[in-house]
């Protein structure tokens, strides 16, 4: 079957430059079926700066499976040629589409699935944009910015059958599935606390900033998107933005996401989250960064476990989890696993117990999936209830007090301003709808 | 010494008294500028129980009508009205919100405040915005689910000349129908 489909000028870069040749001839894997021989699947990327560029990287590796990058997105210029350069050097083949605007991306009729690394507030517009016109998504973590955003995106999915994947690989990671597998057959006993470690967030910024001029090439107006309008400066795009309320949620989600969803997954939490939440934070009273500097939250799950989150001194990366029980305490981190009864480690899981499904490539197991039409190992669906746990965190910490939480029904009990709290409205013309 | 004592504390009264006032300073609040006052009274919002919310959302109406509030401050404002706010804050945001320039904010604030006054402010500024500020407010329209919303939505799904105009608004419908 050939993909007859009028191809529109893909070529435009925040609405101005066009710059390479045509998109060549591509033929998506649904058209073909899922077992087609000759099937690639066709990706494109949305956003490839930091986290981006690492993931453009790691899907630039995965010929062999079938997996292509055909059109890149960013609304930094030099960033998205960059991209394009280097997608067209690995593959050997020129044509990869570049453009500013995503949907150029996410309505593309000849691309299968999209790859969303853009910063937090644009995750759930790009996701359900593509969603919406045929495409499977990876979504980098925290899946979004906010609790209603993540319930928007997962009803997208559900709605339309989409693959989804999120970005916290630490379920693709070896350590943390031993880890997983030993505490769900109840290796440590029953389980009392679990106390996880995040890396500090950014300490010091100045009291004041100065609006700055716009850099060519770089369009300010999409980079803001749904976000309240606020001056350009430097400082609050690239990377830095990640400690900025408006966009992010500080190492809170972008570690936390990371070792939380360990934590929900050991307790076999993922379709549900905790019943209370109450936190402190160290919020800067002046400056840019307004995420806060010192983390601490304590969620309370209806089995009484309690989770404890908590931010470290500095910057250094990495984070870790310890599961407190009955038998002693279990630690993990991408370092490794460790625990107070070392004769733990070297436990066997047998046939009988309870097996966890395996991924040993977070990517890779996108790829099957979209094939399969499996869940993937992090499914949207799973990074949401995680990625809403970061949220009760950061709203505990805003509100200081002792929030109850009804994981069934997604609402705060009794605190109509902390409801608030779930969601905010988009600026036009962005919508969740 | 009876003196000395009352002098001793006028002295400290005169110093606690020339201490900056949050909500008068916060009316001269810079995009950029020391947002010490205005992270105190964001501290106060967010913080709030329900009784105080009333009082908070008085202090910030006040913010908006004063002649020197600054844009930085309005936003801010709004912000927090999005926290704090009740059907009362409608009269002080119409007109930000019937204008394209400002209505992006009116609408941060009023989205999530519960109430018939609201669902017909938004409703009344149908007409009165274009471009990218319409397409906000349908879209609130729409997430609010308001019913009485419908006719106007409809029409505008019917006869506006802009594509992107006539999708929104059919989704906005389709949304409130669900």
């Amino acid at each position: 079957m050939k993909n007859t489909l009028p191809r529109r000028d893909f070529l435009k870069l925040g609405g101005a430059t066009a710059l390479a040749a045509l998109f060549p001839s591509i033929i998506p894997s649904r058209v073909l079926g899922a077992d087609a021989p000759s099937k690639r699947i066709n990706v494109g990327f949305v956003g490839v700066g930091l986290m981006g560029g690492f993931n453009l990287d790691s899907v630039l590796g995965l010929s062999d499976a079938g997996v292509y990058v055909r059109a890149v997105c960013d609304v930094d210029r030099e960033r998205a040629l960059a991209a394009q350069r280097k997608v067209e050097a690995k593959q050997q083949e020129t044509g990869c589409l570049v453009t500013g605007d995503f949907r150029e991306i996410t309505r593309h009729p000849d691309l299968d699935a999209v790859v969303v690394s853009t910063p937090d507030h644009w995750h759930a517009l790009v996701g359900i944009d593509a969603i919406r016109h045929g495409k499977d998504v990876y979504i980098e973590k925290p899946l979004t910015l906010t609790i209603a955003e993540g319930q928007a995106l997962v009803a997208a999915m559900k709605k339309h059958g989409r693959i989804g994947q999120t970005g916290t690989h630490q379920r693709s990671g070896g350590y943390f599935h031993r880890t997983v597998e030993l505490v769900r057959n109840g290796r440590l006993g029953k389980i009392s606390g679990i106390d996880i470690t995040i890396p500090g967030n950014n300490r010091f910024c100045p009291g004041t900033w100065r609006e700055e001029p716009v850099p060519a090439g770089f369009d300010y107006e999409m980079w803001l998107g749904p976000a309240p309008w606020a001056p350009f400066t430097a400082q609050r795009t690239h990377y830095q933005f990640r400690f900025i309320l408006d966009y992010a949620l500080g190492q809170t989600t972008n570690w936390g996401s990371h070792y939380v969803d360990i934590a929900q997954w050991a307790l076999g939490m993922d379709d549900s989250g905790p019943v209370s939440v109450e936190g402190y934070g160290d919020f800067p009273s002046s400056g840019l960064f307004t995420v806060p500097s010192q983390v601490y939250f304590a969620c309370r799950y209806a089995n009484g476990v309690e989770m404890r989150v908590r931010s470290r001194d500095e910057q250094r990366g990495d984070g870790v989890i310890r599961f407190h029980g009955e038998r002693g305490w279990l630690e993990v981190s991408r370092r490794g696993v460790i625990a107070e009864n070392r004769a733990l480690l070297k436990e066997k899981i047998g046939p009988e117990e309870i097996q966890i499904p395996r991924s040993r490539h977070h990517w890779r197991n996108f790829f099957e999936c979209i094939r399969t039409r499996q869940n993937p190992i992090a499914d949207l669906s799973i990074g949401h209830r995680t990625t809403t746990i970061c949220n009760l965190g950061m709203i505990a910490m805003q509100r200081r007090r002792l929030l109850e939480w009804d994981p069934a029904k997604e609402t705060f009990v009794n605190d109509p301003l902390a409801n608030r709290m779930r969601g905010r409205a988009m600026r036009g013309p962005w919508s969740l709808l | 010494m009876a003196k000395e004592n009352n002098s001793a504390q006028a002295a400290r009264n005169a110093v606690f008294n020339r201490a900056p006032e949050p909500w008068q300073e916060v009316v001269r609040l810079e995009y950029g500028g020391d947002g010490t006052f205005a992270s105190a009274i964001e501290q106060a919002v967010r913080g709030a129980s329900a009784a105080e919310c009333a009082e908070l959302e008085k202090r910030l109406v006040g913010v908006l009508a004063e002649e020197k509030c600054t844009r930085a401050a309005r936003d801010f404002v709004c912000r927090m009205l999005a926290l704090a706010g009740s059907e009362a804050c409608v009269p002080a945001l119409v007109p930000l919100l019937r204008d394209s320039q400002t209505a992006d904010m009116a609408r941060l604030a009023l989205e999530p405040i519960p109430g018939a006054a609201v669902d017909a402010a938004l409703r009344d500024a149908l007409p009165e915005l274009r471009g990218e500020a319409l397409l906000g407010l349908i879209g609130t329209l729409g997430l609010r689910r308001n019913p009485a919303a419908v006719p106007a939505l409809e029409t505008l799904k019917n006869s506006s000349a802009d594509a992107a105009m006539r999708e929104a608004a059919a989704r906005a419908i389709t949304f409130i129908g669900q």
